[in-house]
């Protein structure tokens, strides 16, 4: 196991910004943290970088108690925080340098670091300017670079890609795919969903300090026990062919309008082999076929209520 | 070596800072030579003739006196000023986030901010050290007999003056606000003392300022006293910077230190 949080409850004066969290991220997996702004996300992974002290419970990470542990746990760690966090009047070589030094590396053990962690955010060309004359884009990479630099275990993304043009944020998605292809787990905080979505293999909502869902996207998704609408555009589509459809198991409603058949159903997975079979049988002649399925965003709007950007 | 690499990066931070330095250098040695310029005017053109200077001939016996107790007074204001400038970019590092980022690294909350306290101290120690070489070679003035006395007046200096914006820092989040107070504590610690204009009134409260008993060892050095002469002055200034290095401690405990 690689990280796991354990009833952690954080208060600020008499606001409880996390509230008894209790939560396993596992070795290899990019993890994907999702609410709205001051939901706790960020007062989560500064518990767990070590960087606040939880009021309660307990934070493990690789084995380590964080409390009693927290100078080796810091070194499995790379932060890329919210807020850029680089020297604008130094170099981009000298800051990712500076940063891996404070992690022990030296010589040419640093200098190779550097050299791969610029290489790896596409900044080596550019290494040698200050990072004041950069676009905000290249300065998020360098704020990632500058978190990678000694190869951390665990690299936590704290909403890495906002305000950022579309073409940083595909390169900064590319790369935290990769950092995980080569075995880092990655814990991504995001308010944006489709991020989350696309990203990450498994989720946690969190909403007013509480974490209120977690699993992966297909389980958080059935738990909502929204209905999915499957939609098949086939001509000649028989009545007893719809009849026959109506009877399997699963199915909650179907209609036919001119040659698109819509099938309701909170199973539409397991269905849809069902529903082709029968339509292969009845020889009707299938065109296209979508699927409807609830998103992150819904999941979040039926758990509380409000979306993500309230 | 990580304390090493914290120091090294915040003596960069300032040394790197060429106009920053050549002001820093170059207004107080532009000071002194004004005041050399005087002080050489007034022995040559006799009282009559220098009406203004009357009573601080009268005071410091001699225009060569005249000139180290100014210059030791701009010294110390610009140990302080540029003590202050190191002290704002610890605010300055706050609030663009790197602080946190050092914090999250495996780097004691000691270590960090004694890394950053030697760093601002040897740049300070090095601006120092060049106006006093300087206004030796360039304008004759005294330091004393001993450099290792001047060096360890200076060291105890610069160490007064780094507590000081340690503790300003601590106390202020926004560096501007920072900045704007640590000016309007050199200044005012400045003209307390006696450093731009000489009267007894300031005698009394001028003991409440660190500028009189940096400048005061100096002007005793520089007078041919020796350590033992200034061994109260070093101790009273050793004092105020511990307490001040305290206090600034005592609050940076504080869990978000970094914010």
């Amino acid at each position: 196991m690689s990280i796991k949080l354990t009833n952690v409850v954080k208060r600020y004066d008499s606001k409880l910004a996390v509230d008894q969290v209790s939560l396993n991220i596992q070795q290899g997996e990019i993890f994907g943290l999702l609410g709205p702004n001051g939901a706790g996300k960020s007062t989560t992974i500064k518990m767990i970088m070590g960087l606040l002290k939880p009021n309660s419970g307990e934070i493990i990470v690789h084995g380590l108690d964080i409390k009693s542990k927290s100078m080796e746990v810091k070194k499995l760690l790379g932060m890329v925080p919210q807020d850029i966090a680089i020297y604008d009047n130094i170099s981009a070589r000298e800051n990712v340098g500076f940063f891996g030094s404070l992690y022990g590396l030296r010589g040419k053990e640093l200098k190779k670091a550097v050299d791969e962690a610029l290489e790896y955010t596409g900044l080596l060309d550019r290494q040698k300017e200050k990072p004041k004359k950069f676009s905000g884009g290249m300065k998020r990479r360098l704020n990632i670079a500058c978190a990678i630099v000694h190869k951390p275990e665990i690299i936590i993304m704290d909403e890495p890609t906002v305000g950022i043009d579309p073409q940083s944020r595909n390169h900064i998605l590319e790369s935290v795919r990769e950092l995980n292809r080569r075995g880092a787990t990655v814990i991504y905080t995001s308010h944006y969903m489709e991020e989350v979505e696309n990203l990450c293999h498994r989720v946690g909502i969190i909403d007013h300090g509480k974490l209120i869902a977690l699993g992966t996207k297909e389980e958080l998704k059935m738990q909502m026990n929204q209905e999915q609408l499957i939609q098949i555009e086939a001509s000649d589509i028989r009545f007893n062919v719809v009849n026959e459809i109506k009877k399997l198991q699963g199915v909650i409603n179907v209609s036919v309008k001119e040659n698109i058949l819509e099938v309701l159903t909170k199973n539409a997975q397991q269905l849809l082999q069902d529903i082709l079979f029968v339509m292969g049988k009845g020889n009707t002649t299938i065109r296209n076929i979508s699927l409807q399925e609830p998103d992150l965003e819904s999941v979040f709007l039926s758990l509380t209520g409000r979306t993500l950007r309230d | 070596m990580v304390l090493w690499s914290i120091a090294v990066k915040n003596f960069k931070d300032l040394a790197k800072n060429y106009l920053l330095l050549f002001f820093l250098i170059l207004i107080p040695l532009m000071q002194i030579y004004l005041i050399s310029d005087i002080s050489q005017n007034a022995a040559q053109g006799g009282i009559d003739l220098q009406e203004g200077f009357v009573e601080l001939i009268t005071l410091t016996s001699g225009s060569s006196d005249l000139l180290q107790t100014f210059t030791a007074g701009i010294l110390v204001q610009f140990l302080l000023i540029t003590s202050m400038i190191a002290g704002a970019t610890i605010v300055a590092e706050r609030e663009q986030n790197t602080m946190m980022r050092i914090y999250a690294a495996p780097v004691s909350k000691i270590k960090m901010l004694t890394g950053i306290l030697l760093g601002h101290s040897a740049t300070v120690l090095m601006i120092t050290s060049i106006i006093i070489v300087s206004s030796f070679k360039l304008f004759d003035v005294s330091w004393g007999d001993s450099w290792i006395n001047t060096m360890i007046v200076t060291l105890m200096g610069v160490f007064v003056g780094t507590a000081m914006s340690f503790l300003i820092s601590a106390i202020f989040n926004n560096p501007k606000i920072a900045g704007g107070i640590m000016s309007i504590v050199v200044i005012g610690m400045t003209f307390m003392s006696g450093g731009l204009i000489q009267t007894d009134k300031l005698d009394t409260v001028s003991k409440f300022t660190i500028n009189k008993w940096i400048a005061e060892s100096y002007i005793t050095l520089a007078q041919g006293g020796g350590l033992q002469d200034i061994i109260m002055n070093l101790t009273i200034i050793a004092l105020i910077g511990t307490v001040l290095i305290l206090t600034a401690s005592f609050l940076y405990r504080r869990e978000d230190l970094y914010e």
